[in-house]
């Protein structure tokens, strides 16, 4: 996101509304921990609440593109011997055969767009058109009403419309230097390994989109490479201003690396771009039966951490915003995939056998004269339990060595607390002060905080830090 | 008795009556519907949690619904804030983060608990013991959560074994 943000930009304001924490307690004096000099005041929460946007103004579009393989792809089949993580990326310049170039898909703004719009127009005027004929047989009044319901409907779906990304929601982009961004994608060959292809390059020009020219031929990635450092923007940013933030991160790591890597060594940034909008383009979609699914930015989130779990391939995972939000889902959904994962061979291990046998016949011996669970009932119950801890262990600590986590301007109010988690925090970030209000963290969290200075935007405030836990993880993992 | 409860002698009733039978130890004894309800102690193996050595688990008949309940913690405050609600709302949208369960406040007092209604074509014994088991693990799940929660400041009291 641009530093547009430091001026409370739109997705300030409309996360400020959307994803507040209660202003009252705070404002009251709430406590706000860990927030080094970011105490909310009452006439900064005030602001933001008077800047609160109107639903004509908040609308948005969102639909559904293209799933992500998460759901499809198993990435288990992948070999997890290896030994240690590994982040050294190889070129992505070098080529590998052109006879595994899979076809590059035919990148189609606005398609999906017009889709998007003529759904919802259509529907639209079936909601208007049922509404009036009914409307006929009890007068003109509620004829006319119902055609009022239906035109302002038809408004809603012009004004998702003109202000819609939606058709580029969960695109990625390699981004190696001002000079070379690429679009890339995702696929898994038919030995089940992941393979990453670019499919055109990319110049951000004067407007809000991108100019994608398509290859004429994937290209794909050299074999076995997996990104090393990724990032995802917050919501309401327009597709050249998380390009912009990506590139920015790019150029910030080679600031921070200069010291410590040769520049050759510094990894692309693999953007991910999500162009969601917040909860009144979630109402707006609701209405049309298309919310009730993940949202593929979530999605490219998940896939991203169980290939760096399931290829022992180091990889950071940076967000921004309500980035982070997708993340933290993402990092969930990966953790219980993985632990799922891991629940059949800890089910057989005769170890956890033996204990749930054991705590069975224990409990039944502890029982007094009220009546109980059977003791097979609860050596199956027991099994589970044990078999889900060991698998859930076993998940954390795959996670926490392959995959880094970095969240600038959180906007979680309670991040997961199951894997290691770096929060970026600015002192006078709106959106972190009041999730921030939570931040008080109980003894053994698995979250580090770093305090900064600044606001809410990307480039500007969070760039350069972010860029510095990612150069000192590279550092400790070499 | 309420009209949406079960009949007592009706078929949803024996039949629940039976599945929970069939888990019980003492078959002179078993477990019972009285008024449409029981609570099950769950003993807890040693170390599996540190602070809590008994789940207790609620369940309920109502028409054709087997419901599961599980208290996890009491509010702190008159009013669940409204950021906390978000949270587990958000949570509990995608099946695998919760197993399943969903968080609910309880009617009669404002206790979050760990929800799952049942909805089965038949009442069977293996189907009911496979249901209670897995919920068993999804209330711990979610009891994992609420206590993050807690130790982040939210306004929860988690349950313990020494409340």
């Amino acid at each position: 996101m641009s530093d547009a943000a430091d001026r409370v930009h739109p997705e300030t304001q409309h996360e400020a509304t959307t994803e507040r924490s209660a202003l009252t307690p705070i404002a009251a004096g709430g406590h706000v921990g860990g927030l080094d000099g970011g105490v909310a005041t009452t006439a900064l929460l005030r602001r933001m609440a008077q800047r609160s946007r109107g639903p004509a103004e908040s609308i948005g579009a969102g639909g559904r593109i293209e799933r992500s393989d998460v759901a499809h792809d198993d990435p288990g089949t992948t070999s997890r011997s290896g030994g240690v993580a590994s982040r050294v990326q190889r070129s992505p310049n070098t080529q590998s055969s052109a006879d595994s170039a899979p076809m590059v898909p035919r990148i189609q703004p606005m398609a999906s767009s017009d889709m998007v719009q003529r759904d919802f127009s259509d529907m639209a005027s079936a909601v208007g058109s049922g509404i009036a004929s009914g409307a006929k047989a009890v007068g003109n009044a509620v004829a006319s009403g119902a055609k009022a319901v239906g035109n302002a409907a038809v408004s809603v779906a012009q004004a998702i419309h003109r202000s819609d990304f939606n058709d580029l929601n969960s695109t990625q982009y390699l981004v190696t230097g001002q000079d070379s961004i690429e679009a890339i994608n995702r696929r898994v060959d038919e030995n089940g390994t992941v393979v990453y292809y670019k499919t055109g390059s990319v110049t951000r020009g004067d407007g809000d989109r991108p100019t994608i020219v398509p290859y004429d031929e994937a290209i794909p990635m050299p074999p076995g490479w997996l990104p090393s450092i990724t990032h995802i923007n917050g919501m309401m940013v327009k597709p050249n201003e998380g390009l912009g933030s990506a590139l920015r991160l790019q150029q910030e790591l080679h600031k921070a690396g200069g010291n410590a890597l040769l520049e050759d060594d510094i990894p692309s940034v693999l953007y991910t771009y999500s162009a969601h909008r917040g909860f009144v383009t979630d109402l707006a979609e609701c209405v049309w039966g298309k919310l009730y699914q993940d949202d593929d930015a979530t999605d490219r989130q998940t896939q991203i951490m169980l290939d760096a779990v399931a290829n022992q391939h180091r990889t950071t995972v940076s967000a921004h915003s309500r980035g982070t939000i997708k993340t933290d889902n993402a990092v969930r959904n990966a953790h219980a995939k993985i632990s799922q994962d891991h629940v059949p061979a800890a089910s057989e291990d005769p170890g956890v056998h033996q204990r749930a046998a054991d705590a069975a016949r224990a409990a039944a011996l502890d029982a007094g004269p009220t009546a109980q669970l059977s003791a097979n009932m609860l050596e199956s119950v027991y099994r589970r339990l044990l078999a889900r801890q060991h698998a859930d262990e076993l998940a954390t600590a795959e996670l926490d060595k392959y995959v880094q986590l970095i969240y600038a301007g959180n906007a979680v109010q309670f991040p997961s607390s199951s894997v290691n988690l770096n929060l970026v925090v600015a002192g006078s970030d709106p959106i972190t002060i009041l999730v921030g209000k939570y931040f008080g963290f109980a003894a053994g969290s698995k979250t580090d905080m770093t305090d900064i200075d600044g606001g809410h935007g990307f480039d500007d405030n969070y760039a350069s830090t972010v860029a510095g836990l990612i150069i000192a993880d590279l550092e400790a993992q070499q | 008795m309420t009209a949406a409860s079960a009949m007592p002698g009706e078929p949803n009733e024996d039949a629940l009556n039976r599945a929970l039978a069939a888990v019980s130890s003492d078959t002179a004894h078993p477990y019972r519907l009285e008024e449409h309800q029981c609570s099950i102690s769950v003993p807890l193996p040693a170390g599996l949690i540190d602070d809590l050595s008994v789940l207790v688990v609620t369940v309920r008949l109502t028409r054709d619904i087997v419901s599961f309940i599980s208290p996890l913690a009491s509010l702190t405050q008159a009013e669940l804030p409204s950021d906390l609600a978000t949270a587990l709302l958000r949570r509990q949208f995608f099946a695998s983060h919760t197993e399943g369960a969903s968080f609910a406040l309880a009617d009669r007092e404002d206790v979050l608990v760990a929800l799952y209604h049942w909805m089965p074509v038949d009442i069977t014994a293996d189907g009911f013991s496979a249901i209670f088991g897995r919920f068993v693990s999804a209330a711990l799940r979610l009891r994992d959560e609420v206590v993050h929660m807690a130790g982040q400041g939210a306004p929860l009291h988690v349950l313990r074994s020494q409340d």
